[in-house]
């Protein structure tokens, strides 16, 4: 302790003494600003008339600037395909836009699909095959399969699970008993079951079996004949019994007495892979509609000459956004899958930007060139560039030859034409006039520390202004560039104390996509004499030093002592959640003013006894002073007791764990509180307890027990809960009704069983709210 | 069965003794002062249940089946992951029940020394119970 006050010593004469050094230096400085009221220097600013400045040329320099300028692209993509599902058109590179399709549908037919018969997977309802002995097992589950086409099964998926050693278990396709609705004798199909120890879809393959079953009612059967021997065996079939998917499906299963009579709409889970034979379809017949890339709207396909056969024509659509793939989503009126011939062609355009150059220079006109990469894709693939009506002497080179056609130039459009793109080097170039910028200087000599101020107006409101200054050694000492917004553009430069001095250039120029100027100025700059700098240099880093030093100390010492509060609010709760029992007695007499178990089961006092006289036999732990108080401390098994004796009352708790020692912080604040509000009744006690009413509030104070105890939701109207307080009551809501209690515990509201101290304090909170209130009777719970 | 995340066991002095754990670094062990809390409230919520019957309990999104033994007083709580075949949890917390009574009725009078070492080839059982 010795050495951090020392430390600290140091550090406080360190500060005094940077105080200190400030002050002087601050007296220092203001008496150098008296010095420097008195004017050195001999020169005069040679004032300027305030007079608008002709337009003069000192740079000789040309100024080029990046550009963007933006082509449309147009393209037709058309093939034929075989389709069986969502049909996927590959587009080129690009986000693009439809503009126009056209589809021809050909061959409409039913193509091999999934028919989901029963998939709900929700709920517990399940049955199984086992066998325990002779009189008690299962040995079959079977399931009705209606078929109402001559129909091709290619396998079944079933939603089961397999726990204990292999039986040899089949799966079957049967014929069905109309009169009792299970299985008869007849066999379509037999395969070794598919299933395993995972909960999941099996798939029971009956593809090589070619099984082609005709209109009418049929059996699928999980077949454990084999199941003779005891050996734990359990083979899960889910089954919904809620709502079925499909009504009116008979289930039974093989028991001790044979097949069961069929029961209704507790079907188990299956699917079937099958295709209805022989089928084709118009469009209109199936109310056949297409979908483009999800985006909500259908479009329903025409009849066309011929079986099976349809048609759909869209024009000027805009649909945007048509990336890597354009998908085409058919729906029908009737569960089943089709397959068709498709002729389709999209048309499409897009944006293509193209990398360019705007070439400036004083006293010339512009110069514009784009470089554009074009790549021809598709049928039919356009390029158009909208120009600006200032733009002139537009050429098109290819490979840097002047091209001659293929394109053309409409008013204000350049078109370049499918026959000529090639994968060459292209470039446009254009000219536009060198436009006035309208530039104000108030006045061209300059000392340093003086501001140079002056407006521009370009032409139009639009496109970027840049100011450059060039000091006169020829460096860039600064650069501005602002979006125009108004008529009239201010710039602002501050010169350094010390600049160069010399000649120095303004250079500004103007430019829009579409048109530019540029202008220059020279302007005379020279320096005063300025002391000042050093000492507030100086003054600047000392203070910075200062600063950091003493926020590093402060930083450390807040994180210490938060980290510190933490960790004793987290073993107050902790503490707590292990407290199994608590006796108050009064010292001398021994006798209990107060006891309480929280484990649910009420401990004998005599055990407590038991325990107190085992403190004699085994040995105690003293902790703390005589004078004051007297803890001992005794374990058992897993189990620690702590005796507390007190000025007039002793403290036994029994723990499941060993509590922090900020625990004995707790119950010696408790104790004074006790023996301070009931001196009078203490002093009295001959047994009546009734005179300590209250005394669980207090306890409740210190010790926070009403954590432990279980918890009432009382949601008070209108309150503003806050997010976490929300959460807290819904998961409390969540847990009630799903379990039907009208009380938690706060452990079930921590995740993974893992104290959260975020979470306690929010519970304490909306227990000291009012929201949650402790049961402390707990004869009354649910 | 991959979806038990622990059992414990529970005696008449509410210290609670973990038989299995998951032995998988996303099943965190958890905190022994809320355990104890946790699972004498989970008593307390299943309190009128007759002897030798499971009862589910839901809490944030995991299943707690709870089972007592009142002749011997202490309980056994099983924590597992949702799951659609709860068949499976309970003939295993009821197996576990009637393992862990044959081999402590039968050794009533043993050191506890060997009731340490019994505990121990029994939490060694369950493991091969949940595979």
């Amino acid at each position: 302790m010795k050495q951090i006050s020392d430390k600290y010593k140091i550090i406080f004469l360190n500060k005094r003494f940077y105080i200190i050094l400030i002050l002087l230096l601050f007296i220092f400085s203001s008496f150098l600003y008296f010095l420097k009221s008195y004017d050195f220097s001999d020169s005069k600013i040679i004032e300027t008339p305030n007079k608008k400045f002709n337009i003069s040329q000192y740079s000789n320099e040309s100024i080029t600037i990046p550009k963007h300028f933006e082509f449309l692209e147009s393209t037709d993509i058309n093939d034929t395909i075989e389709c069986f599902d969502d049909i996927n058109i590959p587009i080129i590179e690009g986000a693009w836009n439809l503009t126009k399709i056209e589809l021809n549908f050909t061959d409409i037919k039913m193509e091999r699909e999934i028919k989901n018969v029963e998939d709900n997977i929700e709920g517990e309802n399940s049955d199984y095959l086992y066998f325990k002995n002779g009189v008690f097992f299962t040995r079959g589950l079977s399931v009705q399969m209606e078929i109402l086409r001559p129909t091709r099964i290619y396998g079944i998926y079933i939603f089961g699970q397999h726990i204990g050693p292999e039986e040899d278990i089949t799966f079957e396709i049967r014929g069905y008993n109309n009169l009792n609705n299970n299985p008869n004798i007849t066999v379509y199909g037999n395969i070794e079951l598919n299933i395993s120890s995972a909960e999941q879809w099996y798939y029971q393959n009956f593809t090589s079996e070619n099984i082609i079953l005709q209109k009418g009612n049929y059996s699928l059967v999980m077949n454990g004949e084999s199941m003779n021997t005891i050996n734990n065996a359990f083979y899960f079939w889910k089954r919904n019994n809620t709502i079925p998917t499909t009504y009116n499906l008979h289930t039974s299963i093989f028991d001790p007495s044979g097949w069961t009579d069929g029961v209704i709409n507790t079907t188990f889970l299956y699917k079937i892979d099958q295709k209805i034979l022989n089928y084709t379809y118009y469009p209109k017949d199936i109310n056949m509609t297409v979908e483009f890339n999800q985006n909500g709207t259908e479009h329903g396909v025409n009849n066309a000459v011929g079986t099976g056969k349809g048609y759909l024509q869209l024009k000027n659509l805009n649909l945007p956004n048509i990336t890597s793939f354009f998908q085409i989503q058919y729906k029908i009126n009737q569960s089943i899958k089709l397959s068709f011939n498709l002729s389709y062609r999209l048309m499409l355009c897009r944006k293509l930007d193209s990398q360019g150059e705007l070439i400036l220079k004083e006293g010339l006109i512009n110069t514009w060139k784009i470089f554009p990469v074009f790549t021809r894709i598709g049928n039919n693939y356009t390029i158009r560039m909208d120009f600006s009506s200032s733009w002139n002497n537009i050429t098109v080179f290819k490979d840097n030859i002047i091209l001659l056609d293929h394109y053309q130039i409409l008013g204000n459009i350049l078109y370049i034409f499918n026959e000529t793109i090639t994968e060459n080097d292209w470039m446009i170039t254009a000219n536009s006039l060198n436009r006035d910028l309208n530039i104000y200087i108030p006045k061209t000599d300059f000392f340093g520390g003086e501001r140079l101020q002056f407006s521009v107006s370009p032409p139009v409101i639009n496109g970027n202004l840049t100011f450059l200054l060039i000091d006169s050694l020829g460096f860039e000492a600064y650069y501005e560039e602002v979006t125009v917004l108004t008529s009239e553009t201010t710039f602002i430069f501050d010169f350094l104390p010390k600049p160069y001095e010399g000649e120095w250039i303004i250079l500004i120029y103007w430019q829009t996509n579409s048109e530019a100027g540029i202008q220059s100025y020279l302007i005379q700059v020279k320096i005063p004499f300025d002391p000042m700098i050093i000492v507030w240099s100086l003054s600047v880093v000392l203070i910075g030093f200062v600063t950091v030093t003493s926020s590093i100390i402060s930083v450390k010492k807040y994180t210490k002592i938060k980290k510190y509060k933490k960790q004793k609010k987290t073993n107050q709760f902790l503490d707590i959640l292990k407290l199994n029992y608590l006796m108050i007695s009064e010292r001398k007499s021994g006798l209990n003013l107060y006891e309480r178990s929280y484990i649910g089961k009420n401990i004998d006092p005599t055990l407590i006894s038991g325990y107190l006289n085992a403190f004699k036999i085994f040995g105690v732990e003293l902790a703390g002073s005589y004078e004051k108080s007297q803890i001992a401390k005794l374990e058992y098994q897993k189990i620690k007791i702590i005796m507390a004796d007190y000025k007039d009352l002793r403290l036994t708790l029994i723990f499941n764990g060993e509590p922090s020692n900020d625990f004995y912080e707790l119950i010696d604040s408790l104790s004074y509180d006790l023996e301070d509000i009931f001196k009078e009744q203490i002093k009295s006690f001959m047994g009546d307890r009734r005179k300590f009413s209250g005394i669980e509030d207090i306890i409740d104070k210190h010790l926070n027990i009403s954590f432990i105890f279980p918890l009432k939701i009382y949601e008070i109207k209108d309150y503003n809960y806050n997010r976490s307080q929300i959460e807290i009551i819904d998961k409390i809501k969540n847990i009630k009704k799903k379990n039907n209690i009208d009380f938690v515990f706060s452990s079930f509201l921590m995740d993974n069983q893992n104290f959260d101290l975020e979470k306690a304090e929010i519970i304490m909170n909306l227990i000291k709210n009012g929201t949650i209130k402790p049961i402390i009777n707990n004869t009354k719970m649910k | 069965m991959e979806e038990i995340h622990w059992i414990y066991l529970v005696d008449y002095t509410g210290t609670p003794v973990e038989i299995y754990l998951k032995n998988k670094k996303e099943i965190l062990r958890p905190n022994q002062a809320v355990i104890s809390n946790f699972l004498f409230g989970i008593k307390e919520i299943n309190k009128d249940l007759e002897e030798n019957k499971v009862n589910k309990t839901e809490i944030n999104d995991y299943y707690f089946f709870f089972i007592e033994e009142k002749q011997k007083e202490f309980f056994i709580v099983m924590k597992s992951e949702k799951s659609l075949f709860i068949e499976k949890f309970l003939t295993l917390i009821l197996r576990i029940k009637d393992r862990f009574m044959e081999i402590f009725q039968m050794n009533q009078v043993l050191a506890q020394e060997r009731k340490v070492e019994l505990l121990k080839e029994f939490r060694k059982e369950v493991k091969e119970y949940t595979l």
